[in-house]
């Protein structure tokens, strides 16, 4: 065991002791949430985000043949609600990953390219705040992009078609207020494994140190995990992947709905945040400080 | 120690066995098609019909045989399948032939394979769509017990 990282502990622990002044985890998350919002990336994703909705849904509508293959792609022009279902289906197979990505993938590594660590470090912060306030302002600011682009794909389907009757995923009809409650129960349902995605972009950042490896290292195990949905491979193992339950909504608005998906990919996204949260937090308690 | 290291193996062990037990039931059946299809076609030619501003008409489901084109054998998995529906509206009998796209999510697409491309005017809007029932979207839950791949 390292002197500094003796020393790190006994800090710590003598913090807790002292205790009520040491600026915790709300500080921690503020901090870190205003560097997000400052970050020309994220605003730039995020006008992205609000943008592309629109440029598509005026696309489809100024041509004649409609993404008959895609889930709900055929009732683009029928009700406004197509627009945000279509968009999810579509991001779900890589622009959420690379959304969790882009904002958790670097959170830990962008202080080591700054060599900032051995300050925050070295704060009267315990280790344990800077983990979790960094942790909780990744997730939320990436759960914010993915119900920005969901809200912006709603407002675009809403304004340009209307808001017109909606069906289920099995042709049965909804009225307005039933398709308004299933898209936002839709987009609210991906976000436990878009914070699994998070997880391991967080996780992967602090173990490399790395922001672009914390960046493209979870949209490629996305990519394998969506290559092996495509292969007729063991079904078993595909209920296991942290892409199904991106999809587990399907079912929820189904005609009649089951939510065994649902629970089912509850479960798996939870396994892989806590199983990757707990490596990331176990490496960054122990992390030799003097090495920046 | 040795307990705990005893009690891990067993565990992995049992995950291991549950894992290629549960592995042999794909999740594309012949029995989770033909139960789904003919609803899903029935609420799409009523969707149709609606639209159109014909009022309340369901078609009543006969027959329905579906057999999977990639996996011929067991009846089973994703791709494409073949279904044959026999159905009557106001009495009058009628058929479609359905081709159901199946990805390995449990939805599909399926297609009228003679009317894929009709088009319907909504009468409500004005605007030209693709027929519902001609064309639809549907789902199936892969963890219910219809685990049959063929019904002989």
């Amino acid at each position: 065991m390292s002197i500094t990282s003796t020393a790190a502990r006994t800090s710590t622990a003598r913090g807790s002791a002292t205790g009520s002044r040491r600026p915790g985890i709300g500080a921690v998350f503020g901090v870190e949430a205003r560097k997000i919002l400052s970050q020309t990336k994220t605003r730039a994703i995020a006008l992205v985000l609000v943008v592309a909705p629109w440029v598509f849904i005026l696309l489809v509508l100024h041509q004649d043949r409609l993404p008959l293959e895609t889930l709900y792609g055929r009732y683009l022009k029928v009700s406004g609600f197509a627009t945000p279902m279509v968009v999810l289906v579509a991001a779900a197979q890589w622009v959420l990953p690379l959304l969790a990505s882009i904002i958790s993938g670097d959170i830990f590594s962008a202080e080591d390219t700054h060599g900032t660590f051995k300050t925050i470090l070295t704060r009267s912060t315990s280790r344990s705040a800077i983990f979790w306030g960094k942790t909780l302002a990744a997730f939320i600011a990436t759960s914010a992009l993915v119900l920005l682009l969901g809200a912006s794909s709603l407002l675009a389907g809403l304004t340009t078609v209307g808001a017109q009757s909606f069906v289920d995923v099995g042709s049965g009809e909804l009225t307005p207020g039933h398709g308004l409650w299933m898209v936002v129960a839709s987009w609210l349902s991906v976000l436990p494994p878009v914070i699994g995605f998070a997880a391991i972009a967080l996780c992967v950042s602090i173990l490399t140190r790395s922001s672009v490896l914390g960046v493209v290292i979870p949209v490629v195990v996305g990519l394998v995990f969506q290559m092996y949905t495509f292969l007729n491979a063991w079904d078993t193992v595909r209920h296991s992947l942290l892409n199904t339950p991106m999809n587990a909504w399907r079912g929820l608005f189904d005609n009649p709905s089951y939510s065994a998906p649902f629970w089912h990919g509850l479960a798996v996204s939870a396994v892989y945040t806590a199983l990757f949260l707990a490596l990331g937090y176990f490496v960054f308690r122990n992390r030799n400080v003097t090495e920046g | 120690m040795r307990a705990r290291t005893r009690t891990l193996a067993a565990a992995g062990a049992a995950a291991a066995i549950v894992m290629t037990a549960s592995a042999c039931t794909p999740d594309t059946t012949r029995s989770r098609v033909e139960a789904d299809v003919p609803p899903t076609f029935v609420k799409a030619y009523a969707l149709s019909e609606r639209l159109q501003g014909h009022g309340m008409v369901r078609p009543r489901v006969t027959k329905t045989e579906c057999h999977s084109s990639v996996n011929t054998v067991q009846d089973s998995g994703p791709g494409s399948w073949d279904c044959e529906l026999a159905y009557t509206v106001n009495g009058k009998p009628k058929k479609a032939s359905l081709l159901i796209l199946i990805d390995s999510l449990a939805c599909y697409q399926a297609l009228d394979g003679e009317h894929r491309d009709d088009t319907i005017r909504d009468k409500t809007t004005g605007a030209t769509l693709p027929d519902p029932k001609a064309g639809f979207d549907g789902c199936f839950n892969v963890y219910d017990n219809k685990t049959g791949t063929s019904k002989a």
